[in-house]
């Protein structure tokens, strides 16, 4: 009897709505939504990198972030509503990866709570229009940065060093790093606004 | 625009993770109440970002150059800086990155939206370059050695390898300086748990349980391998934990089944308390010899080492000094009448041990520690917006977890089940159960958690890699109880159970199953699963009420240790609608007798009428 109820069951289950199932969840699309998924994305992106990469103290881990909820947004794009802000839905990916990253880590650092987190997804979401004239802006503002604070910066940056072992390498104190690095942020921000108020001139 | 620029140095030195707790209090304070200020924090996170990005851009050009060196779809040298580009609308412009021109800018649009229109996949490459590229200059300030060890480093995977879980907190202030950690939190291979005061809890994997009172230092070496650098702990150790082990600076302690404590004073001397069972104790080697002495303390008895190679000496035993840590162990104290003690592997209640948030979230559901229950594997959540709710006012006026069907559920520490199961649930299902939009049922409980948190799983792949999941009948089933999960078979509130064991072919292969009614919405029932597995005469049924809804042939073995997940599909985002007042394990099938008892003793509690009818 069990051998004829198995044999039943192999033909009434229709394996295809197992399939299906999986195939929505993964999110399985065509040609042309790759290419509304890149579009969206390309918008989208400097935001996202932006709330992952100031939450995150390790860059390294910063960008494998990016690139996880890259992957997640394409894997889940199927799911996506189009009524919806792109920007919002992917924010509220990478704010579940950034809390399963603190969650995953015992944290070393203090870190914003959820509240304050949502926030800030949500203001980053509105000035999301400025992120490309801002980075234009930026290009040219950092050429200016020369000398010390040019190698503090490249060593905080590029070789993503934390205040102590600046302040050992260049010999000055960790309080004094920090300030060093208020400063330049401070200057580059100010000669970024300067950049923006030109450029709406013309 | 206001002016913020006094909160500027705030912000500089979190996003170098320099701030104290009473700046952050201040910076959340502000960023939560003020639109404006928390777009000027946002425009902060956006030049920090960018500068990460320009002042590796050059690298990252060279290096994305080179990786798509010969491929068909792309144009060569696509990503290298020309001195002159054409823009989308056909205008040929000079780039001058120097200046940071307007025409700079739409070159630097072209450039990345036209390499991001080829492949959705480059999203992920741009990161990947990108982290290749810092990595690289890391790797400029090491040394041989070094730059070695991180070009071998295992892949963060590996790092994060997770061990245990914090599953009780009570009180805990952490030390200065220590990992600020929260209730609920996994923890890995290397995690330190240093406590001021307070006491917490830690459950291994493998089912040991460590709690440690402050001042104390532990770390969590290796999977069944703790190192108590100081302070005063305790220890259970059930039998699949056999050999867990104990590190302290004087002695090591190896576990042979046992309860004990150990107290390591500021001095360094060290005293070991055994409540039951047997530990052996394993002093540095002697220099005369090169061997350690091995000595072995049984139940009752203690054990005081003050030096490192002298002799230890018997004390007496003090359960007394250890007394609060015992006690935390148990989540609760009461008398449970007349349910069944034997082989009960699990048991939660909604009205005993359910730690919230501040929002009646459930944080945790602690195992009540009863009869042969005596380890303790709560079920935990600590995703905020995956936290069931806990409700006072629920079944027939008894509190119940109530799960929103949409992203509640649960998970416990991982808990040894056999072949032979009974499951005992007191439930019932909402109204949203039958919200139209449902095509898939939703599961109560299912067999086979993940080795870390479901949202790990995105992929089938993910699946076979990371849990448990079935390829072929040679490994155990999975129990799973709940509505029937495929679309063609899906009834809302129909109530099945089985074993699910994998495929043959396209055809799924359940074991047990048994299929019911739909008990509707708002009604409370006491439902039972009983799974007795022998190859050819076994036998699973299901019971609501005590009454008997149908019985299969249970040929699967299910005996595993693995995480159990309440409220959901063990990788699918398939979720119960309903409230959950009580939940029992047992590791056996409960005789006819007992389970008419463990029935009777939940329906009587639940005011739930039962159906006297014969099994």
């Amino acid at each position: 009897m069990e051998a004829d109820r198995f044999s039943r069951r192999a033909s009434e289950l229709d394996h295809r709505a197992t399939t299906r199932m999986d195939q929505e969840s993964r999110g399985d699309f065509d040609t042309e939504s790759v290419r509304e998924l890149a579009r969206l994305w390309v918008q989208s992106q400097p935001v996202i990198s932006a709330y992952l990469t100031a939450n995150v103290i390790d860059m390294h881990h910063a960008e494998d972030l990016v690139q996880e909820v890259a992957q997640v947004v394409a894997e889940k794009f199927a799911e996506y509503d189009p009524r919806r802000s792109f920007t919002s839905w992917s924010l509220g990916i990478a704010r579940n990866r950034l809390l399963k990253y603190y969650r995953l880590r015992a944290r070393d650092r203090l870190v914003l709570s959820e509240a304050a987190l949502s926030k800030l997804s949500e203001a980053l979401e509105r000035i999301e229009h400025e992120a490309e004239d801002r980075r234009a802006a930026l290009r040219a503002c950092l050429e200016k940065v020369q000398g010390r604070r040019r190698q503090v910066l490249e060593m905080r940056y590029e070789e993503n060093a934390k205040v102590g072992a600046i302040a050992e390498h260049f010999g000055m104190s960790p309080d004094g790093v920090s300030v060093m690095l208020h400063r330049i942020r401070s200057l580059l921000f100010e000669c970024i606004q300067r950049q923006l108020a030109r450029s709406e001139a013309r | 625009m206001s002016d913020y620029s006094e909160f500027d140095s705030v912000l500089s030195r979190y996003l170098d993770g320099t701030l104290s707790a009473e700046e952050l209090a201040h910076l959340e304070a502000k960023l939560v109440g003020d639109d404006a200020f928390a777009e000027h924090v946002s425009r902060w996170c956006l030049t920090h970002r960018q500068i990460v990005e320009l002042l590796t851009e050059t690298k990252l050009h060279d290096l994305m150059d080179q990786f798509v060196q010969g491929s068909p779809g792309l144009p060569k040298g696509a990503f290298r800086q020309p001195a002159t580009a054409v823009t989308t609308e056909g205008q040929q412009v000079d780039i001058d990155l120097a200046g940071g021109s307007v025409s700079d800018h739409q070159a630097a649009k072209w450039r990345f939206a036209r390499w991001l229109t080829f492949t959705a996949a480059a999203a992920a490459l741009v990161g990947f370059v990108t982290w290749w590229v810092t990595h690289q200059s890391s790797l400029r300030t090491l040394g041989s050695a070094e730059k070695s060890k991180i070009l071998t480093e295992a892949p963060p995977a590996e790092r994060d390898e997770i061990i245990a879980t914090l599953t009780q907190v009570v009180d805990g202030v952490w030390a200065p300086g220590a990992p600020q950690l929260r209730h609920g939190q996994q923890l890995s291979k290397g995690s330190r748990v240093a406590l001021a005061s307070g006491m917490a809890k830690v459950t291994y994997d493998c089912g040991a349980e460590v709690v440690l009172q402050g001042p104390c230092e532990f770390v969590l070496q290796d999977s069944m391998l703790g190192y108590l650098k100081a302070g005063r702990i305790t220890a259970h150790v059930p039998r699949r934990a056999f050999s867990f082990a104990i590190l302290s600076p004087q002695v090591d302690f190896v576990d042979l089944g046992t309860s004990f404590g150990v107290d390591v004073g500021v001095t360094g001397t060290t005293q070991l308390h055994v409540f039951e069972g047997e530990v052996l104790c394993s002093q540095p080697k002697k220099p005369a010899t090169g061997r350690s002495d091995v000595i072995h303390v049984l139940a009752n008895k203690a054990m005081e080492f003050t030096t490192p190679n002298g002799p230890p000496s018997n004390i007496a035993i003090n359960e007394e000094q250890f007394a609060r840590l015992i006690a935390l162990r148990r989540a609760a104290d009461f008398t449970a009448g007349h349910l069944v003690e034997d082989k009960l592997a699990l048991w939660l209640a909604a009205d005993v041990a359910v730690t919230t948030d501040a929002q009646r979230r459930v944080i945790s559901w602690q195992d009540i520690v009863y009869g042969d229950n005596q380890s303790a594997e709560d079920a935990i959540q600590t995703v905020e917006n995956a936290r069931p709710q806990l409700v006072a006012d629920s079944l027939n006026g008894h509190p119940a977890i109530r799960f929103d069907g949409n992203s509640d559920f649960l998970l416990t520490t991982p808990l040894e089940t056999t072949d032979d199961q009974t499951v005992l649930i007191v439930m019932q299902y909402s109204p949203s159960a039958y919200n139209k939009d449902r095509r898939w049922g939703g599961q109560v409980l299912n067999y086979d958690g993940p080795n870390r948190e479901s949202e790990d799983i995105q992929s089938d792949q993910d699946l076979a890699e990371r849990t448990r999941y079935l390829s072929n009948t040679l490994v155990p089933g999975v129990l799973q109880i709940g509505e029937p999960l495929l679309e063609e078979e899906f009834k809302p509130t129909l109530l099945t159970g089985q074993v699910f064991a994998g495929f043959i072919g396209s055809a799924t292969v359940e074991a047990g199953r048994v299929d019911t009614v739909q008990v509707g919405a708002n009604n409370p029932v006491v439902v039972a699963f009983v799974y007795d597995y022998e190859y050819e005469h076994g036998k699973a049924f299901l019971t609501i009420n005590g009454r008997l809804h149908g019985s299969a042939r249970a040929f699967a073995p299910q005996g595993i240790t693995s995480r159990k997940i309440i409220g959901r599909h063990a990788w699918k985002q398939l979720y119960f609608h309903g409230d959950l007042a009580e939940l029992l394990i047992f590791n056996k099938a409960l005789s006819p007798a007992e389970l008419v008892q463990t029935t009777t003793y939940l329906a009587d509690k639940y005011g739930i009428a039962v159906d006297q009818q014969s099994n």
